[in-house]
């Protein structure tokens, strides 16, 4: 397999735009074809320069031989540069006897060394042709009268000069070249803006659309009737997008008839559940000192409070995943909050001798619904007490901002997780130990914690080093940056968070004295 | 590494083309054959003997040595053996035309050219009693095959019967016959000299000026230069006055004595005598040879030189800055004529028995090239017999091309020369020319009148 370049590579996964990667890609093969066919022009130009002054000597060779022109004239410089175009370094005849018959007034320094040689050649009827190390060209032609050699005209012409007209046409075939070259990448740029680009982008929208979840709008037409690679893949993505929108309508629906169900199920079952909790109070009462009949009552009182919790909870995940929940949301400390929910849940810490450490502190203003995010804490408090280790374990909260948001963190010392626990913790009826068979646990704990954080715009999540390491339970909030005033102001109103605030309070006096 | 790996290969690809490019250039020499060589070692080598002319006159004897030269390049295996009649122990016509008809008698032809103007070819004519006798000696080059398409038709036409109507040589020579003029004399003596249309009273006027210039300020400028009895230069002028006299160029050309030539030649030689009261000769002319004395037209002693466009040459040897001093003009007429003195000399003929006549031909044939004819235009600043790229000179860049191009428009071909007085006193009377210009002489001299000279004239007549 051919290995691709590190060029290529950084090539195409520069920033550079697409538009411009196709144009710079497409014009690199057209710049070589350019200078290819310049090249040739250039050398074809030469040739054709230099074919124009040998036939314009040969011309004169002519005259010379049919008498229409004295040989003299071979002796006057500026005739000759006009007869033969050019600016003629020196130009002359000379006989059989290599005697110079005319010539022009240096013309004999031209005429040793190999110059002697090639006259010598030329007089035996050859035409030659030559260019020396000082770049003159040197032209010897034989002279032919009566059909003899009668003697040799010799032209040198400065090759610089005889090079003017072919540099001349260089600097407009590169200039030509230049232009040729920029209309082409502009073109190219346009054309590839208008038939691959601007396509690619509107998949490209459309597929982010998808991804964020809207289904609902259709690849554009104009794409969709492609019969290019961009039209199958305009035709696959709205394939996919039409199948995506249609599963997912069904799973809406799917998830809306189980959320009705279990809430239909869940009030089904606390409706015939409300007399077992109102009567085994007087039960208990009436029992006596039995102690068989107290051991039974207190396990069918146990067991009904756990199913009641059980229904309590599904209630409130189903009312959760329900549209129906409204939120109140308000700007308040979180670190009170925190308090406070370490406060209210005091005797689950002291029931299981767990250390509460709480370092959240300080003005930290958050915009939350007080209860929702109370019965988060109280969720995440729970489950660090239930699997503590059988031992004094340690609680500790904490909060950090982190660009806009808040970091609120439950870290235990208890029996920790794997990394496949970790992912399913925060599913539906999850256990982390089914092992221990905890009867207490509805596994719902979490999953209402996650469907809380979630409407409050955060993300909820589980870090552990492994099975006895102990586990953090980090959530998210957006960071409501408000005047701490405007806090404290809050803080002192009564409110619906007092209410509720009494209310716990209430309960929980109330579950004591139970 | 791989940017370096790319430029590599840009450089690659730049230096393969630049290679391809400057591959094409030429660094080898290339010897192409070309075409149409024959190979010329069997012919066998020919020396030509010519005795030729114009020694000493300016370009017109570099154009001997560059035919000599040009030809001998065209053709290696002739060598041009060439003398100038002075070089060659020659001092005249007579001279030439005496060996010549040695040469003829002796069979023992030492020259294979030679010399046949006017003045050469009726000197043989007299020697040998016969004048057709270049019909007999002379190669006839009308028998050379195209020979006489080099020529110019009127050449053909109009100039053969001076030599029995035989075609002797190329009619290289073409002259017109001026009246020169110093022209820092004329800004001296303050005349402005018509150059064209000169009418007789012109020319008194402007003798008339030299005399009273010379009395006014004690010089002796004459008003025209004069030389021996070898050659009596004015006597164009009074030939010219003579036929302009008689007007009709038909009549002129004829030589026939009639009434009315009769009557012309009395008024010109009455207009010589009104040219005599202003003492128009330079004196001493009688000692003067003009060979030696041509210098004397352009260094302030004279103002007039009646002779032919050959002078150009001559001053030109002399001294080229002068010579631009002198301006040509027309022979003065009494009546505006249609016609004008001058004429072509072929100045070279090739004796028919000569051992090396036709190498002798071909040397004659190259001269009658357009080339050679070209080169003469612009050498000699005077017309030529032999066809070319130029029938006189088509460029006027000074005041001898500008009075050969305004004589060639005005009068075309019709022009009259003549060595002998047959067209005055007709055909029977041709040898009383050196009488007719001795009387000339004494009458401008003011030592006879007109009528004297005139009447010597009738009585010598035959």
């Amino acid at each position: 397999m051919k290995k691709e370049s590190k060029f290529h590579k950084n090539f195409f996964t520069s920033k550079i735009k697409l538009s411009n990667k196709i144009a710079i890609y497409t014009i690199i093969p057209c710049i070589l074809v350019i200078f290819f066919i310049s090249s040739i022009t250039i050398i074809n130009k030469y040739q054709s320069e230099k074919d124009l002054i040998m036939n314009r000597i040969d011309n004169y060779v002519d005259l010379l031989e049919s008498g229409d022109l004295n040989y003299q004239s071979i002796a006057d410089k500026n005739k000759i540069d006009e007869l033969i175009g050019e600016s003629v370094l020196a130009a002359g005849i000379v006989d059989r006897n290599t005697e110079i018959l005319y010539g022009t007034d240096d013309f004999n320094t031209y005429i040793n060394g190999n110059g002697s040689a090639f006259i010598e050649n030329s007089l035996d009827g050859y035409i030659v042709t030559y260019s020396d190390t000082n770049q003159n060209f040197f032209y010897y032609s034989p002279i032919v009268v009566k059909n003899n050699v009668a003697g040799v005209l010799v032209f040198v012409l400065p090759f610089n000069d005889l090079n003017k007209a072919v540099l001349n046409y260089v600097y407009f075939i590169v200039f030509l070249d230049l232009v040729g070259i920029l209309i082409a990448s502009v073109l190219i740029r346009l054309f590839t803006q208008k038939t691959i680009v601007n396509k690619i982008k509107a998949l490209e929208q459309a597929s982010i659309k998808i991804k964020d979840g809207d289904y609902n709008n259709k690849i554009k037409e104009e794409l969709l009737i492609l019969k290019d690679e961009i039209g199958n893949l305009a035709n696959s993505l709205e394939t996919m997008r039409q199948s995506i929108n249609s599963r997912d309508l069904e799973i809406m629906n799917l998830l809306k008839q189980k959320n009705e169900f279990i809430n239909q199920l869940s009030h089904d079952l606390k409706t015939p559940l409300t007399p077992f909790v109102t009567l085994l109070p007087i039960l208990e009462k009436r029992i006596g000192d039995n102690p068989l009949s107290q051991q039974i009552l207190e396990t069918f009182s146990r067991s009904t409070k756990r199913m009641k919790n059980m229904v309590d909870k599904t209630i409130k995940l189903a009312r959760l995943n329900s549209s129906n929940i409204s939120y109140n949301f308000k700007e308040l400390n979180l670190a009170k909050e925190v308090q406070k929910a370490v406060k209210y849940n005091q005797f689950l810490f002291d029931d299981h001798n767990v250390e509460v450490v709480n370092m959240v502190d300080g003005e930290i203003p958050v915009r939350i619904d007080e209860g929702q995010m109370y019965e988060v804490f109280s969720n995440l408090f729970s489950n660090a007490v239930k699997y503590s280790q059988d031992k004094k374990g340690k609680v500790i909260l904490n909060a950090l901002v982190e660009g806009d948001e808040i970091i609120v963190s439950v870290k235990d010392d208890g029996i920790g997780m794997t990394s496949e626990q970790m992912k399913s913790v925060f599913n539906e009826f999850y256990k982390v130990d089914d092992s221990r068979h905890d009867l207490n646990s509805s596994g719902l704990g979490l999953s209402i914690c996650k469907r809380i954080i979630e409407q409050h715009d955060g993300r909820i999540w589980v870090d552990s080093p492994g099975l006895g390491k102990g586990s953090t339970f980090s959530f998210t909030l957006p960071y409501t940056n408000v005047s701490l005033h405007k806090i404290n102001d809050l803080n002192k109103k009564p409110d619906d968070y007092a209410d509720i605030s009494n209310n716990i309070d209430q309960v929980l006096e109330n579950i004591h004295n139970t | 590494m791989q940017k370096k790996s790319s430029l590599l290969r840009c450089i690659s690809v730049i230096i393969v083309v630049t290679l391809f490019v400057s591959g094409c250039l030429d660094s080898e020499p290339s010897l192409i054959k070309k075409d149409g060589i024959e190979d010329d070692e069997g012919l066998d080598q020919v020396t030509v003997n010519w005795l030729t002319r114009w020694k000493d006159e300016h370009l017109r004897e570099t154009l001997i040595h560059e035919i000599v030269k040009e030809f001998e390049f065209e053709n290696p295996n002739i060598t041009i053996n060439y003398q100038f009649f002075q070089d060659a122990g020659f001092n005249s016509d007579p001279d030439i035309a005496k060996k010549i008809v040695e040469m003829i008698n002796t069979s023992n032809y030492e020259w294979d050219i030679v010399l046949a103007n006017t003045g050469v070819y009726g000197d043989v004519a007299e020697l040998l009693n016969d004048p057709y006798w270049g019909e007999k000696y002379l190669v006839n080059f009308l028998d050379i095959d195209g020979f006489s398409d080099t020529q110019k038709p009127f050449i053909i036409d109009s100039y053969l019967d001076e030599y029995g109507n035989i075609l002797v040589g190329p009619y290289i020579e073409g002259f017109y016959v001026m009246l020169w003029y110093n022209e820092e004399v004329a800004d001296l003596i303050d005349i402005e000299i018509k150059q064209y249309n000169m009418t007789f009273d012109d020319l008194i006027s402007y003798t008339k000026a030299v005399y009273d210039y010379n009395q006014e300020h004690g010089t002796h400028i004459a008003a025209f230069y004069e030389g021996n009895s070898d050659w009596r230069t004015t006597e164009y002028m009074f030939g010219h006055l003579f036929k302009s006299a008689v007007g009709n160029f038909s009549q002129v050309k004829e030589e026939i004595f009639s009434e009315e030539k009769n009557q012309s030649l009395l008024q010109t030689f009455q207009a010589m005598e009104q040219l005599s009261q202003y003492d128009p000769l330079l004196p001493g002319h009688d000692t003067r040879a003009w060979y030696d004395t041509r210098n004397m037209s352009f260094d302030g002693t004279v103002l007039f030189t009646v002779n032919g466009a050959w002078m150009y040459n001559h001053w030109m040897d002399m001294d080229e800055n002068k010579t631009y001093n002198m301006m040509p003009a027309e022979l003065p007429v009494f009546q505006h004529v249609d016609f004008y003195m001058g004429s072509y000399i072929p100045q070279f003929a090739v004796l028919k028995d000569a051992p090396n006549k036709d190498a002798a031909i071909e040397l004659m044939k190259y001269i009658s090239t357009p080339m050679i004819a070209e080169k003469w235009i612009r050498y000699t600043k005077a017309p030529t017999g032999i066809k070319g790229h130029l029938t006189t000179s088509d460029v006027a860049d000074d005041q001898f091309e500008q009075f050969q191009l305004q004589i060639n428009n005005v009068y075309q071909g019709n022009l009259h020369f003549s060595d002998n007085a047959g067209y005055i006193l007709g055909e029977e009377n041709k040898l009383l020319d050196s009488l007719i210009d001795e009387l000339m002489i004494d009458v401008l001299d003011g030592e006879i009148s007109a009528q004297e000279a005139y009447d010597e004239i009738l009585e010598n007549m035959i």
